[in-house]
């Protein structure tokens, strides 16, 4: 410890300003050493004197107008006008930090408001001069219903299809939610070609492999998909391979995701189904319903 | 809660108890009566919109702490201005009447010796012995550390006692003189 340290210690002291444990050992440094006891009495004396000079300071006093409008605005806070034209005087500086946060947080929204109008209307203004390409989402590749001898695993069938005359696989890459891209192998078309696919959310025409038969299920009226939005930034294309039942009504009935390219697609694929209408299969006469009818949709991107 | 419930009550109390207080450490930090009247008033001022519940158990410091920054806030702003004046007024005058240097004479010993300390020591000194703020007390309202009052009050009244003893010494030299 420095010798300015312990007078730093003493001056504390005698100011009452030490721990109960410096306290004690000045305590005992006075006892032990009558220096230090005569300096601590010293101190004492000196600042008595020191404080009844600083108490004989002169200093101003209040006018007489002053203490008076101050006493108005004391009485003004009493009564409920009063507070009333106080909290609308309030100035900026005096809100708590609940306030300020909150006008700031208003300000905040209020920003965010005018901003949303303010690109709905560029938005609005905007209309038909997009640069953006059209997405479009590739019509039906396969309508097929199942046949026995196809329940099989797809997965022991793949070396054979590979072996015949059977498409590409998709390049896009194939996502985590299917078995894979050999159902697209394995599924051989036998629903109208893509290409010659009518426009979308229309009945379609009689085609040329209608009549129905037993084995064939033909859509007669189709919804396009709603391209999604983040795989359309992302130029993202794939496809959706959908297993369902066709009821005797011809309407679409639990629409499963079998395998995806991507699950992105998914969703779409599948509300756009729901609202397909089938030919229903008929057998003896009789509408009767058709499980186990796969389907593969494909999105793509017109200008890719 | 109705924060305003008694409030004028309250504040005429506050008021009463410690404007002088205020206004005489507001006087010392401005060095003139009118701008230290016009800081304490703004800060009983302020007191009307605080917060009751919230500044009730630190009054005393709360009104010290808002007096002070009023004060330094507008010393800031003046600085600016005191520079332009001091441009445009070619040359200087003694701005000291006599009556200043009369009611000095009339002062104590110690409170002559206060001027000698830095402007720091004399605040803590003041705050302490007017005031009756502990060390806690005046590092919130000052802004400094606990331990550097501790340091500033004590080479402060260290540097007092010395000046007082030197003091004492040349009176009585003065006295043998005689």
């Amino acid at each position: 410890m420095t010798p300015e340290l312990k007078d730093e210690m003493l001056t504390a002291y005698v100011l009452g300003e030490l721990s109960a444990e410096d306290k004690s050992r000045v305590e005992k440094a006075m006892h032990e050493n009558p220096g230090v006891n005569n300096e601590v009495l010293e101190s004492k004396e000196f600042i008595n004197q020191l404080r009844e000079e600083l108490a004989a300071e002169t200093a101003p006093t209040f006018s007489n107008a002053q203490r008076n409008a101050l006493d108005a605005r004391f009485e003004l806070a009493s009564t409920a006008k009063g507070r009333a034209r106080m909290i609308l005087e309030k100035p900026i500086y005096t809100l708590g930090r609940g306030a300020r946060m909150g006008l700031i947080a208003g300000a905040a929204a209020a920003m965010t408001i005018a901003l949303f109008f303010t690109m709905s209307a560029l938005i609005k203004s905007g209309d038909g001069v997009s640069t953006d390409p059209l997405p479009k989402v590739a019509s039906i590749e396969v309508v097929r219903p199942p046949e026995p001898e196809e329940i099989v695993p797809e997965e022991s069938k793949l070396p054979k299809f590979k072996a015949d005359d059977a498409p590409p696989p998709p390049t896009v890459p194939v996502g985590p939610t299917g078995p894979g891209n050999n159902t697209v192998i394995i599924a051989p078309p036998i629903g109208p070609p893509t290409d010659t696919a009518p426009p979308v959310g229309e009945v379609l025409p009689s085609s040329p492999l209608t009549p129905p038969t037993d084995a064939t299920a033909i859509p007669v009226f189709r919804v396009q998909p709603i391209y999604p939005e983040i795989a359309r930034q992302q130029r993202l294309e794939g496809w959706v391979r959908i297993q369902f039942t066709i009821n005797t009504e011809g309407k679409v009935k639990d629409p499963v995701v079998i395998s995806s390219s991507n699950e992105v697609f998914d969703r779409a694929a599948v509300q756009a189904l729901k609202k397909w209408k089938y030919k229903p299969k008929v057998e003896n006469g009789n509408a009767i319903e058709t499980h186990g009818v796969t389907i593969k949709l494909m999105f793509e991107l017109e200008d890719a | 809660m109705n924060s305003f419930a008694g409030k004028n009550e309250w504040l005429k109390e506050v008021f009463e108890t410690h404007s002088q207080m205020l206004l005489r450490y507001a006087f010392k930090l401005t060095g003139d009566e009118d701008q230290a009247r016009e800081a304490a008033q703004e800060t009983f001022l302020r007191l009307l919109y605080a917060n009751r519940r919230r500044v009730e158990d630190r009054v005393k410091r709360w009104l010290f702490t808002v007096c002070r920054n009023i004060i330094f806030d507008k010393k800031k702003k003046e600085k600016r201005m005191y520079r332009l004046k001091e441009d445009e007024v070619a040359g200087g005058k003694d701005t000291a009447p006599l009556e200043v240097l009369e009611k000095k004479q009339s002062r104590g010993v110690l409170l002559e010796l206060m001027d000698s300390l830095s402007e720091n020591q004399q605040e803590v000194i003041r705050l302490r012995f007017q005031s009756d703020f502990t060390y806690k007390e005046i590092a919130d309202i000052t802004g400094l550390s606990i331990s550097n009052v501790g340091f500033l009050m004590h080479t402060g009244l260290k540097a007092l006692r010395k000046g007082f003893l030197e003091h004492l010494a040349q009176d009585a030299a003065k006295a043998g003189v005689q």
